[in-house]
């Protein structure tokens, strides 16, 4: 008996809301326009880098030497794997944007970042997808050791907001993935100055607390508003919970090197690696390495 | 030279900037077709008893598990003669129990659900208009007050609407009275003069069966559709009205799936229950709407109450987005059903690959 074939396009037929990239983004750039959500994220990272420096001036104000203002320009290479997706792995590399402030001073260093970052996707069957970081961070270093030839190790607190994105477009045209998390722990900083007009540094932060926000298990909504900003927004901040070492880990190397080109002007690069992985609902896992070219604007007493 | 050494151990340090790797695992399961018995009320069998070269229908499946192969179909049943005698999962972690989204088969259900509405005397009839019913959500387009339940089951009622609006406008937006908004579209033909498919026809039915009977279309289901067929773990979304969406948003299990294909098999019957009427079942998947007008016959694919009727009537199938089916054909006794990424676009070669495994399927059988 033959299985009579059909039309393949009437097969689709009921296929709902199919846009292809360019229009999705220039719908979401549309409605930005029209809802501006992102604006109080702004304030907030404009507000958070101001007073960085202004709280160096009051505790600090005798120790303060020097304050920096580093733009990063980074390559970034991701891997990802969401199993509420499928455990496959995505690969892929993009580039963004880093700002970050630091107020310097012999015994304590201030320091306040943002870098956000869109990179591409691929899974080995050749799906693309893409992912979108933005990470906020503010960390305090103190000095707790001198050994000699200018190394110096700095311990403190750090408090962070990173908020991942993952849209599987070929995969899952109707969802995105979302991993943000919010964390505080110590950073421990290993600092060499011995060289005139070079630094080196080498950090790692472990965070001891999280909250933690992931999509459900079952994401019910069929069309969720993917063409509106405010969803992106309230989507990572939805259904914030603590986790556990268990359920939970991650943590971050940043090695940083800066060379004095004349007076008040640095260039550098730096090494970021991010590791974190999740097991609620279902197993992720998220690396992320960027490589920065960074320039530095100095002020201050020195 | 201490400099020197610093910039290499940093250079250094950036070369192995790569390391850390996530590692990427297999995506299908190994082969696995057995059935297994788990007090669903699917009784077991192989695929020999019930008249399967089984090495043909190995052959027919194998593709689905093959792991360079990338196929969407997640999930695949094969029921003869009232038995289960294939199931299998390719996604390891979507496994029996996991609920799918099965897109637009849900349409099929509401169907049946209808069916049952009648049987219980909530409607008048096929033809009740459904002003009678909710004469609140109309304006004053006298036109509009023609659409009858029937114009509803066969996608006639002329409103102009198309699909991505119902998934931009009333999913997206949450719009509120659903009904009333669908109903103010206007008209690009007068009720009954044209088959259109789009999503908001069955809405209307969702709407007309909650407001006749004060209960929504799901829990209708659920006591006299689901319960007997011991379908428990369902998920049907409900829009802001608290209406089922009639059209989409229904989660079930494949092998609940394939009760429901098995149902109608059986001319509505489950276990020698008699759930829907036989009348019900021959009128809803026979056909009602012709879309395909001057297509000769042995070509021309058909629809009932929703259900898509193959041409000389070889297969009764309900299909959603992405290839969800559960396809039923009677000359074989057998249903089959597959269940796939639901959200996966552009995958065209999905349905000749589906198309070539179903007809490999249906060889496989030897009487």
């Amino acid at each position: 008996m033959a299985y009579n074939s059909f039309d393949m396009t009437e097969y689709f037929i009921d296929i709902v809301n199919y846009k292809t990239d360019a229009m999705l983004f220039t719908q979401i750039i549309f409605n930005m326009k029209k809802y501006l959500f992102f604006i109080p994220t702004m304030i907030v990272a404009i507000i958070s880098v101001c007073i960085s420096p202004v709280a160096g001036q009051t505790t600090q104000e005798a120790n303060i030497s020097e304050r920096f203002l580093k733009f990063s320009l980074p390559v970034v290479h991701n891997q990802v794997k969401e199993n509420l997706n499928a455990p496959l792995r995505w690969d892929g590399v993009g580039s963004g944007l880093g700002v970050s402030h630091m107020s310097t001073g012999p015994n304590v260093i201030h320091e306040v970042s943002f870098i956000m970052s869109v990179s591409g996707l691929k899974n080995r069957y050749k799906y693309k997808g893409y992912a979108l970081d933005a990470s906020f961070g503010y960390t305090l270093s103190y000095k707790v050791s001198s050994a000699g030839f200018g190394n110096t190790i700095y311990l403190g607190p750090q408090i962070r907001w990173d908020a991942r994105i993952n849209f599987f477009r070929d995969w899952d045209d109707s969802h995105i993935y979302w991993f943000s998390t919010y964390e505080f722990g110590p950073s421990l900083k290993w600092s060499n100055d011995q060289f005139e007009k070079q630094n080196i540094s080498f950090t790692i932060q472990l965070p001891f607390v999280a909250l933690v926000s992931r999509p459900s298990e079952n994401q019910y909504i069929d069309q969720p508003p993917l063409i509106k900003p405010s969803y992106y927004f309230k989507s990572i901040n939805e259904d914030l919970g603590l986790v556990t070492i268990n359920n939970y880990f991650s943590f971050r190397i940043l090695a940083d090197y800066s060379y004095q080109i004349k007076k008040g002007n640095m260039i550098g690069s730096s090494w970021l690696f991010d590791y974190k992985s999740c097991k609620l609902p279902r197993n992720t896992t998220i690396i992320t390495n960027i490589v920065m070219i960074n320039y530095y604007k100095t002020f201050g007493k020195k | 030279m201490k400099a020197i050494k610093l910039i290499t151990s940093f250079g250094l340090i950036i070369l192995i900037s790569g390391f850390g790797c996530v590692k990427d695992e297999k995506l299908k399961t190994e082969f696995n077709i057995e059935g297994v018995n788990i007090g669903d009320g699917w009784q077991i069998s192989s695929l020999a008893s019930e008249g399967f070269n089984e090495v043909v229908f190995r052959a027919a499946v194998m593709p689905l598990f093959d792991e360079n192969n990338y196929i969407t179909v997640t999930s695949l049943i094969v029921a003869r003669n009232g038995k289960l005698v294939a199931e299998a999962y390719m996604r390891d972690f979507q496994g029996r129990l996991q609920k799918r989204q099965i897109q637009s088969t849900t349409k099929c259900i509401t169907s049946l659900v209808i069916g049952i509405a009648f049987e219980k005397n909530y409607f008048t009839g096929l033809d009740q208009k459904l002003y009678n019913i909710m004469p609140e959500a109309f304006d004053e387009d006298l036109r509009k007050r023609e659409i009858t339940l029937r114009h509803l089951l066969t996608m006639n009622t002329g409103l102009k609407f198309n699909n991505e609006e119902i998934a931009e406008e009333l999913f997206m937006k949450k719009q509120e009275n659903v009904n009333k908004y669908i109903l103010a579209k206007p008209l690009f033909a007068l009720p009954g003069s044209g088959f259109n498919y789009r999503d908001c026809d069955p809405q209307l039915l969702s709407g007309a069966i909650h407001k006749q009977t004060g209960l929504p279309l799901d829990s209708i289901a659920n006591r006299y559709l689901f319960k007997p067929l011991g379908i428990t773990d369902y998920y049907w979304e409900k829009n802001v009205d608290g209406d089922s969406w009639a059209s989409e948003a229904l989660f079930m299990r494949p092998r609940d799936m394939a009760k429901i294909g098995q149902l109608v098999l059986n001319k509505g019957s489950w276990n020698g229950e008699q759930l829907i009427s036989e009348d019900w079942i021959t009128e809803s998947t026979s056909t009602q709407s012709d879309p395909n007008v001057g297509q000769p016959p042995d070509k021309k694919v058909t629809f009932g109450y929703y259900w898509r009727i193959q041409p000389n009537g070889v297969a009764i199938e309900a299909n959603g987005a992405g290839g969800q089916q559960i396809l039923i054909i009677p000359e074989k006794n057998l249903v089959i059903v597959y269940t796939c990424e639901p959200y996966v676009q552009g995958q065209y070669s999905l349905a000749t690959s589906l198309y070539t495994i179903t007809n490999a399927i249906i060889n496989s059988v030897t009487n």
